[in-house]
């Protein structure tokens, strides 16, 4: 029974609803706006097309990217190519300028030649000009002519003995004398030749040898130079004839210092040489001491020669050679005495002087009264003094004012 | 007395007839320096390490440089010392730096290389401005 009744109100109540609905849709269409579909705004952004579009923009911002880095990379290459012609063009303008500077180099060591060769020439000129009032030796002649450089001295000739003949008295220097010569000797030496520089320029600069900065204006044949004596390169001697046979007595115990300007030797040439009087070696120990005992060594340990002018009689530029008298005062044995001895003064590869001359002198002028024995066996009184000296450049000296020459002269 | 004084120059020429000649020949007065007859033969390292001092100094550095001391050690360092003249007084330069062979060539701090030769315990280094010398020395 319940059953039935329950089934028959659910069905009432549904057919209710119903009723209620068809009558609600009678009575309220008026008022009700009835929406069939969502409006757009309503459905929100679609998914696909917003992908889409965010795709189609990146398709669009890598195109654009695309195109500005095609730009980008053809002004770069415009550059590069630009570059690479700048480069072409420096490297041709480079190998013009490296032309230039060669052209420029040949053009200096041309114009560098030419002013040796103007110096030389100006040089020789000076030199032969006439001597200049109150600027020239008093009472001497300054006659400049080429030097003959293989003729010998006729004075040196004269007094020389034989060339063949054996000389006991200059035994070829130690191996000590040797080393400390750190220098070459006279004779040409085996290794590579160094050119032998022209007249240099004078300068203060300095110049390079294997790193060491040297002065460059250490010795120019023009310029007014100091030198001293290389003790080891050189020697003083005698040559004395006896009754008996002729001997030398000959030293290397040399000090001096020379001041002069090779160029024009007339102005103010100086200089001292100092020998030590007992060193002098004959040969033969009794005769030496003998020579000591004449010398009287103990009191007059040495012979001094004052160099106080030279008389040029040839100057050569080109051969850095020169030829003339030197002049001055020679104390031996206490007796100081003027004497002019002629030397030959010349320039070697290693840039020293070397000068080589000499001179008679009577021993009974100096109060030296030859050695004799028993009257028979005797020395002239007579004998030859000569000097080999090697004298290397020490640095500039004052130049000479105008007139010193003459009074030093 | 007479007699005696003949006899006795008789005896000094007899004597002296035995001592030869000794006037020194006009040509023979300078100082001749020996030169060694050195094969000279590119220097190789061993060559060049050790101390040196200069025996010959020839060219137009000769005029300014009197005297030259070298170390080269082993591991490429090298000292040296130099007396200069030229200025108001003689000075000492001295020199620290590498040193390297370039071939034949000596380098010294990368400047320019020099021609370098050795013979018996001696280098020889030539440049356009002088050729220098140098003997092994022992330090003492």
């Amino acid at each position: 029974m319940n059953g039935k009744f329950f089934k028959w109100l659910g069905v009432a109540a549904v057919l209710g609803v119903g009723a209620l609905a068809v009558a609600a849709l009678v009575l309220v269409p008026p008022r009700v706006n009835v929406v069939m579909g969502e409006p757009e705004a309503a459905r929100g952004p679609d998914p696909v097309s917003a992908v889409a579009a965010d795709v189609a923009g990146l398709r669009e911002d890598l195109r654009a990217l695309a195109g500005g880095l095609e730009n980008g990379f053809g002004g770069v290459a415009d550059v590069l190519d630009g570059l690479a012609t700048d480069d072409a063009k420096r490297a041709v303008e480079v190998r013009e300028l490296t032309s230039r500077v060669e052209d420029l180099q040949r053009e200096l060591v041309a114009v560098r030649t030419e002013l040796a060769a103007s110096r030389v020439e100006l040089s020789n000129a000076i030199a032969a000009l006439p001597p200049v009032a109150g600027s020239a030796p008093s009472g001497g002649k300054t006659a400049v002519r080429p030097v003959d450089g293989a003729s010998a001295n006729p004075d040196v000739a004269s007094n020389s003995t034989s060339p063949a003949e054996p000389a006991p008295q200059q035994p070829p220097p130690s191996a000590a004398d040797t080393e400390a010569a750190t220098a070459s000797a006279s004779k040409p030496e085996p290794e590579p030749a160094a050119p032998v520089a022209a007249p240099q320029e004078s300068g203060s600069k300095k110049k390079g040898f294997l790193s060491f900065k040297l002065p460059s204006d250490a010795f120019a044949f023009d310029q007014r130079t100091r030198f001293a004596v290389v003790p080891t390169l050189s020697r003083v001697g005698f040559d004395a004839k006896s009754t008996l046979h002729d001997f030398s007595g000959v030293t290397s115990r040399i000090e001096g210092e020379l001041v002069a300007c090779l160029a024009r030797p007339a102005d103010g040439a100086s200089g001292r040489i100092t020998v030590e009087s007992r060193s002098l070696d004959t040969g033969l120990a009794d005769r030496d001491e003998v020579m000591r005992e004449h010398l009287d060594v103990a009191k007059f340990p040495t012979l001094v020669f004052e160099w106080t002018a030279f008389e040029a009689e040839s100057v050569d530029a080109a051969a850095q050679k020169l030829r003339g008298t030197a002049k001055g005062k020679l104390s031996i044995h206490g007796v100081a005495k003027d004497v002019a001895m002629k030397v030959d003064v010349a320039v070697d590869a290693s840039k020293r002087i070397t000068i080589q001359g000499q001179t008679k002198l009577d021993m009974k002028a100096f109060g030296i009264e030859p050695p004799s024995q028993l009257g028979l066996i005797s020395v002239e009184k007579d004998v030859n003094v000569w000097i080999a000296l090697v004298a290397r450049p020490v640095g500039r000296a004052d130049e000479v004012k105008a007139g010193e020459s003459a009074d030093a002269q | 007395m007479r007699s005696e004084q003949v006899a006795c120059v008789c005896v000094l020429a007899a004597t002296s007839a035995c001592i030869a000649p000794s006037v020194v020949a006009s040509t023979g007065r300078a100082v001749a320096v020996e030169e060694r007859a050195l094969e000279w033969r590119d220097a190789t390292t061993a060559d060049v390490v050790g101390f040196f001092e200069s025996e010959r100094i020839s060219g137009e550095v000769a005029a300014s440089l009197a005297r030259v001391n070298y170390v080269f050690a082993a591991d490429g360092y090298y000292t040296g010392a130099a007396l200069v003249l030229g200025g108001e007084h003689p000075e000492y330069q001295t020199l620290v730096g590498t040193w390297r062979l370039d071939g034949a060539r000596l380098v010294l701090d990368d400047g320019e290389p020099v021609e370098l030769a050795a013979a018996d315990e001696r280098l020889r280094i030539s440049t356009p401005d002088g050729v220098l010398v140098l003997r092994r020395a022992a330090l003492e």
